[in-house]
């Protein structure tokens, strides 16, 4: 089964490590999306369903806590990661209260993306 | 914006730099508070005289009275750093904190607050900018340059001028909003025009 995965980050760098770490996780298994912000990933979230995001926190205009608030709202089956260099231990308990299923610190590292997609069962084994 | 002197590529890897750096100097602050730090996209920008200008006088509007730390850097990434403390940042300091600075020895209290926490948020944020860029720096050690004095009279090396031969500079702005205290913190990272090229050939090796 194919999962849609959906990267959101202001920077086009990120999301290319991103998209190019996704990738070599999941071969032909994900369909790779990418918004350059909040407010572009909430209106491409709202014409097609998406099963995962790696959301960024820091984002000029809609930022990530602002995402998670609609997608709350929006009462969405969408998982999601959060990617940030937002450390602090009062954002990861913030996020996750918003309903984040889980936190990669950035710089992402490969490892810690196929821990995270291993234990939301996107990887299978 | 920073076009004069970084491509889209160079201003973006730049960009997640900082953001990197300022997260970890986030968390350093929200321990120090025990509270949430709310972090804003950094500016960063090519300032010349102008420009520096028109930053002297938006602190002035802002802050009645401010202090100011401020520490070098140098090596292959070279420039000056400055926390920015307005009246309620240090007000929010002195509450978290618990000490009383009405006493005689209030300024020196006052003052090695100011020091040790604008050392840690400001080393932190060159050291790990410096780290991803693999460049190598030092610091040297902090100085208060303004305590407690009215910001049109801040005379400190914050306003300096553009060093010779230089028209431009890269500026840094980083502001943490301290959430329960509704607070400011400011940092002012000024790279030396020396260290550019540096600067511009690690972000080449990350695009």
């Amino acid at each position: 089964m194919t999962t849609t995965l959906m990267v959101v980050d202001d920077s086009k760098s990120s999301r290319k490590v991103n998209v190019a770490l996704v990738r070599e996780l999941l071969g032909d298994s994900v369909e790779c999306l990418e918004a350059s912000g909040g407010e572009d990933a909430l209106a491409q979230l709202a014409n097609r369903p998406v099963d995962l995001l790696l959301l960024d926190l820091t984002m000029p205009g809609v930022s990530g806590f602002d995402v998670l608030t609609e997608l709350r709202r929006r009462q969405t089956s969408t998982r999601v990661i959060v990617v940030s260099a937002d450390i602090q231990r009062q954002a990861k308990e913030r996020v996750a209260s918003l309903g984040a299923t889980g936190f990669i610190e950035k710089p992402i590292k490969i490892e810690a993306l196929r821990a995270m997609l291993t234990q939301l069962g996107v990887i299978h084994g | 914006m920073a076009e004069e002197l970084f491509n889209e590529d160079e201003r973006d890897v730049l960009g997640e730099t900082v953001n990197v750096a300022m997260g970890k100097a986030g968390a350093t602050l929200a321990e120090a508070f025990s509270g949430f730090v709310n972090l804003r996209v950094p500016d960063i920008r090519a300032v010349g005289a102008s420009d520096i200008e028109e930053t002297r006088a938006r602190l002035v509007k802002t802050y009645e009275r401010i202090s100011v730390l401020d520490q070098e850097f140098f090596g292959e990434l070279a420039g000056n750093i400055a926390v920015i403390y307005g009246p309620a940042s240090y007000a929010a300091l002195r509450d978290v904190l618990g000490f009383d600075d009405r006493d005689g020895d209030g300024r020196r209290q006052r003052e090695e607050l100011l020091l040790e926490l604008g050392n840690a948020l400001a080393s932190t944020c060159v050291m790990e900018i410096a780290a991803l860029l693999e460049l190598r720096t030092g610091l040297r050690p902090p100085r208060v340059v303004a305590f407690d004095v009215p910001s049109s009279d801040a005379n400190t090396s914050l306003f300096g001028d553009v060093p010779a031969g230089a028209d431009r500079m890269l500026q840094i702005d980083i502001i943490f909003h301290l959430e329960a205290h509704d607070v400011p913190f400011e940092l002012m990272i000024r790279v030396q025009p020396d260290s550019l090229p540096a600067v511009k050939q690690a972000l080449a090796k990350r695009i």
